[in-house]
């Protein structure tokens, strides 16, 4: 039983070098930060130069300053507040769901929005954990354990009761398909802990249309629930509005804690939604 | 409704009783609902509750229930074998014998007799006898009637469904023997099914089969009896049949008689209402002389087989004429030959031979014409002679000849209905008193009274008949001064008539008067009757075509024997001999059935110990298929029903509508009829060019050729009614003789299927005007995709140049024409090229000498198209010559 337990984790972990390639990937298209703009006095506030070292992304060079010497130079920003991001990915069962083949699955997507927004935090100089891991760290290093922690399956379960250190960035990435009542308190507790988050909610296409068709026999996943439909055509409305329901609560529970929300649907590209993300959190950093 | 299921009866009642199973069936459809299909949902959740608005019953609805237990009822129903109508138990116990008539008589009931027998042989089944089925009409190759058993009923089925009726008649008389002689250790119930003719010896045929253990006679009704078409006794000119019935016919049955030609083409038809008391009843035809030889068969309208069917063969065709002449077959010469006017009277009616007497002779025609012919050999004579006494009819007319032949030869006067004096009598001379004697209307003991005499014709010579000599012959026709025309004489069977002036318009106006032609045309008729009681020669006639039982041709089959010739008068249709065309090197005769059957006797005496019914319409008839059909048919129903409940169909009905919708387009489109254009350029004359795109050039284009048009209306006999723009590509070239096809510096290069389309014209005799407006290159590129034959200047003695007008040269600049025209194309050049802009020219007026030039070379150009080489002819050289100042 262990061993099998082991071996699964080892296959899964097999899995992390693509994994972190293409979080690398989707991470890649994104310059951070508003950069130089070759203009003096105004912009973000600059820290040093430095030289460049192997690690380092090639779009943070400084061309002009390097232009200058024989060496090449990185520009680092001023470090605003030593940010700690505390992730907590969903694995549930749920999450584990894709209504096409061709369409990644919802902990596919989650697992890669996770690791692609460590990458981006640790280039961007922050802190990065997972949520009810003590482990935290700011190096490359620190993604690779994410990345373990998320393809073994080890994550939290049940993130209510954690307790996370103050001054926390808390992301939260799940399908949040539980009841809204649950996850209210789920934010409660977790929103007296930390001074901002970010919820990103991932769907699947068909679990927002219900794009089905005659008499079927839906099957929940986790708890074998049974829902025997006869005419799904016709009840698709009333869904869609039920699931638009849980959506809409789910964006108004995260904005009363002051959180972003953000819906990925798994059909949309993954780079998309990280720039939406970003741009939502850089400008909130702008804004502070 | 009671009455109807009264008539029901089930051969398989038991399993009627799997109806009882029918309400476990009711539950069993109940309860399968159509399977569901299973998906993972991780927000199956949030459907908690909801309700679908319409409804997919997870039950079957009742009333699709209720058809799939109505499908099952009638499998059930249809399994137990329901019949409708069921046959009463046969007679009598044991073997059954069917007795079926099958001779000519019988091809019109056919079926029901072949009903009834399937009928009985079913209940026979059932009742498990066996069976024996005798025929009463010989087989091909047969001596006897065929008899088949015992076997039983599915055997006897299948011997039932071999058998078929045969065109000739049955001989009870024989069949009575046959019977006697097979031995039977039971009696033997039979059922005759009679065709209600009694052929020979019924009353004896009923007594042995009742002895021999019973006798049920199912005949047919009144109006079934067999009728007989027969040739008509009395001699007319009409064309007449005879219908002949039983006397105990139903009173006013309508009957039609067709007469149709060789190939079955209809060429009158008849109706009459027979009765019972004025039977045989006889039909006159009134058939136009000239269709009257197309005559080949008579036939009675409705299935009665062979005996509904009388052929004629050649004696009642076109009669043949044999004019003694030159035995080079030479045409005779127009207007100067007595043979010429013979000809023109006697071709449209008669098959006309001419030739030396042996010749003629040989194929003995009806009637041989000797125009003035005064001696012949004597052996000549004697075979003539001897063909006159088979009944030949021999026409002699007078003339020079006879009148300056010397000496009184007895051989000269026995073929002539009288003795001749050997003078003519010139009635117009400058020492005779009166003008020429006319011609009286016929006696009424003439058998050409009835003729019309045309007013103006006079006789200005004639030969006369000898007072002095004792004669027997008749006059037909004398002039107003007494003196007879037409002679004639029976001899033996033949006849010898004598037209006492020319055949040619020599000595009378007879041979230009219609009257020449009747009285010509009446003697071949009578001819044809006494021809038509001549005896055949000698020889042996083989089959060509006969008929079979229903009456319809067939080629012959080996069984039959050829009849000799002396025979064939006597010969009966028998199953050696069955009806139809036999023939021996040229001469054909007809087998007819209505030849040989005197009369057509109804059933005599029955006994009285025979059960006597008819043919009734209440057959048994199987129900099984029927319901098996009814069930096949709702299950259709019941599966259209779930795929519609099942898809959702009516959502997508728009566009299955849609959909059909297009393909009834397609198909509509794909049956486009020729399109209207087609048919006014088909329909008159058009002058056509082909577009170019340029717009202004097919402007051009257009104008000119409207006047060139005009001109050619009103200086010539070809009247266009307007003008084409064609597009090669996609327009029909056909009906265009004459296309002009401007080509200027920048011509379109035709699609390869615009050139295939202009070859396939120039290959067909079309023409092409071509006017080479800008460079070679561009004519090159226009046309070099056209094979063209080596072109050369147009010389000055082309047809171009004198199609109609005579041209000295063509205006402007040199004309290119085909070297040498193909074969078909009648010397017409498929290619003229010119350098000249002709549709300009032709735009403006003719007013000036050089415009009219122009229009000229136009008109020419046309009727070059139109009529070909006709101008290239040798006729008017002379005259053109001198126009040419040479």
């Amino acid at each position: 039983m262990l061993f099998s337990l082991r071996k699964q984790a080892e296959e899964s972990a097999a899995d992390l070098p693509t994994l972190i390639t293409a979080a690398q990937n989707a991470a890649a298209s994104i310059i951070y930060g508003e950069h130089a703009l070759r203009k003096a006095g105004t912009g973000e506030r600059f820290w040093q130069f430095r030289e460049y070292q192997a690690g380092d992304r090639p779009q943070d060079i400084d061309w002009r300053q390097s232009g200058k010497t024989d060496r090449t130079y990185v520009r680092e920003r001023e470090r605003q507040i030593a940010q700690t991001n505390i992730f907590w990915c969903s694995t549930a069962k749920s999450m584990d769901f894709n209504s096409n083949k061709s369409l990644p699955t919802k902990l596919e997507s989650a697992k890669i929005i996770t690791l692609a927004l460590s990458i981006l935090m640790t280039k961007a100089g922050g802190q990065i954990g997972l949520l009810g891991d003590t482990k935290r760290g700011r190096a490359s290093s620190m993604v690779d354990h994410i990345g373990h922690v998320l393809c073994e399956q080890q994550t939290l379960q049940d993130p209510s009761n954690v307790r996370t250190p103050r001054h926390t960035n808390l992301i939260q990435i799940s399908d949040f398909l539980d009841p809204l009542d649950m996850i209210e308190k789920q934010f409660n507790t977790l929103g007296g802990q930390s001074n901002s988050g970010l919820v990103i909610q991932i769907l699947d296409p068909a679990e927002i249309e219900l794009p089905f068709d005659g008499r079927t026999i839906f099957e929940e996943p986790s708890n074998d629930t049974r829902e025997n439909i006869d005419h799904v055509s016709s009840i698709r409305l009333a869904y869609q509005q039920r699931i638009n329901t849980q959506i809409a609560g789910i964006e108004d529970r995260a904005q009363r804690q002051g959180w972003h929300y953000i819906l990925h649907r798994t059909d949309t590209n993954i780079t998309d939604t990280l720039h939406r993300l970003w741009t939502q959190m850089s400008h909130n950093e702008a804004l502070r | 409704m009671s009455a109807l299921l009264s008539n029901i009866i089930f051969l398989n009642p038991w399993i009627l009783s799997a109806l009882a199973a029918l309400p476990v069936l009711y539950f069993l459809l109940r309860v399968t609902p159509p399977a569901p299909k299973i998906i993972r949902l991780p927000t199956a959740r949030f459907l908690e509750g909801l309700k679908p608005e319409t409804q997919t019953p997870s039950k079957t609805p009742w009333w699709i229930l209720l058809l799939r237990l109505l499908i099952t009822a009638l499998v059930i129903i249809a399994l137990a074998k329901p019949v409708y109508n069921p046959a009463q138990a046969l007679s009598g116990s044991g073997a059954i014998r069917l007795l079926i008539d099958n001779s000519w008589a019988s091809t019109h009931i056919w079926n029901t007799q072949m009903r009834e027998a399937e009928e009985i042989l079913n209940q026979a089944g059932r009742e498990k006898r066996e069976i024996y089925i005798q025929t009463t009409t010989i087989a091909p190759g047969d001596i006897t009637p065929a008899h088949f058993g015992p076997s039983a009923s599915g055997q006897a089925l299948s011997i039932l469904k071999g058998l078929a009726p045969y065109p000739w008649p049955a001989d009870y008389g024989a069949l009575v023997q046959h019977i006697k002689k097979s031995r039977l250790e039971r009696s033997i119930h039979t059922f005759w099914l009679s065709h209600g003719l009694d052929e020979g010896a019924f009353s004896a045929l009923a007594t042995v089969l009742s002895k021999q253990g019973g006798l049920s006679l199912i005949s047919p009704e009144n109006i079934q009896l067999p009728l007989l078409l027969k040739p008509t006794d009395k001699q007319s000119r009409d064309v007449q049949i005879t219908i002949d019935a039983p006397r105990t016919i139903a009173p006013n049955l309508p009957v039609s008689v067709q007469i149709l030609n060789e190939n079955g083409g209809l060429l009158d038809q008849q109706s009459l209402t027979l009765s019972p008391d004025a039977l045989p009843a006889t039909l006159s035809f009134n058939i136009p002389e000239t269709l009257r030889s197309q005559i080949a068969q008579f036939r009675l309208s409705g299935n009665y087989g062979a005996g509904g069917v009388y052929l004629l063969d050649e004696r009642f065709k076109k009669r043949s004429v044999g004019i003694i002449g030159p035995a080079d077959g030479k045409e005779p010469k127009p207007f100067i030959e007595a043979r010429y006017y013979l000809n023109r009277a006697l071709e449209p009616f008669t098959t006309l031979r001419t030739g030396t007497p042996d010749d003629i002779l040989e194929h003995k025609p009806s009637v041989i014409i000797l125009p003035d012919i005064a001696a012949l050999p004597t052996e000549t004579l004697n075979a003539l002679e001897r063909w006159v006494n088979d009944g030949g009819l021999l026409l002699r007319f007078a003339g020079p000849n006879m009148a300056g032949a010397n000496g009184t030869s007895s051989a000269q006067n026995a073929l002539l209905p009288a003795p001749l004096r050997h003078s003519s009598r010139s009635n117009e001379g400058t020492l005779s008193w009166d003008d020429a004697p006319k011609l009286v209307p016929f006696n009424q003991t003439s058998p050409l009274h009835g003729i019309t005499l045309h007013k103006d014709i006079t006789v200005r010579q004639q030969m006369l008949p000898d007072p002095g000599q004792a004669s027997s012959a008749t006059i037909w026709a004398t002039l107003d001064d007494g003196t007879p025309l037409i002679t004639a004489r029976a001899q033996s069977k033949g006849l010898l008539v004598m037209i006492h002036t020319t055949a040619s318009p020599d000595w009378s106006d007879l041979a230009l008067s219609g009257t020449y032609v009747d009285i010509l045309k009446r003697l071949v008729q009578i001819s044809g009757i006494s021809a038509s009681k001549r005896e055949a020669g000698n020889g042996i006639l083989h089959p060509v075509w006969t008929l079979d039982g229903f009456g319809a041709r067939q080629s012959p089959q080996s069984t039959i024997k050829p009849i000799p010739t002396v025979d064939f008068k006597s010969t009966k249709p028998s199953t050696d001999h069955p009806p139809g065309l036999y023939s021996s090197a040229g001469q054909q005769a007809t087998l007819n059935l209505g030849d040989h059957i005197s009369r057509l006797n109804a059933l005599g005496a029955i006994p009285l110990s025979v059960t006597q019914k008819t043919y009734d319409e209440d057959y048994e008839q199987n129900l099984m298929p029927y319901l098996l059909y009814a069930a096949l048919q709702l299950l259709l129903v019941d599966w259209l029903i779930m795929i519609i409940l099942s898809s959702n169909i009516a959502s997508r009905l728009p566009r299955f509508g849609t959909l059909t919708l297009m393909l009834l387009c397609l198909s509509t489109s794909a049956y486009a009829a020729p399109s209207k254009s087609d048919q006014t350029y088909a329909s008159a004359l058009h002058l056509a060019y082909i577009k170019t795109g340029n717009p202004s050039l097919d402007a051009l284009s257009q104008q000119g050729l409207e006047n060139l048009g005009t001109a050619l209306a009103r200086r010539t006999s070809a009247g266009p009614v307007g003008v084409a723009a064609l597009n090669p590509e996609s327009d029909t070239l056909a009906f265009f003789p004459l296309i002009y096809w401007p080509i200027g510096n920048a011509p379109q290069i035709l699609s390869a299927k615009a050139l295939q389309n202009l070859q396939h014209y120039l290959d067909h005799g079309g023409t092409i005007l071509i006017s080479q407006l800008g460079s070679a290159q561009a004519l090159q590129a226009a046309i070099g995709g056209l094979n063209i034959p080596p072109l050369e200047p147009m010389k000055k003695d082309h047809v171009l140049l004198r199609s109609f007008y005579l041209l000295p040269d063509v205006p402007g600049g040199t004309l290119w024409v085909e070297r040498q025209s193909a074969n078909n194309r009648d010397g017409v050049s498929s290619v003229v090229i010119s350098e000249e802009p002709w549709s300009e020219h032709w735009t403006s007026p003719a007013r000036t000498r050089q415009q009219d030039m122009h229009f000229r070379f136009g008109v020419n150009m046309a009727l070059y198209a139109l009529t070909g080489n006709y101008k290239a002819d040798q006729v008017h050289v002379p005259y053109i010559l001198e126009r040419l100042g040479r």
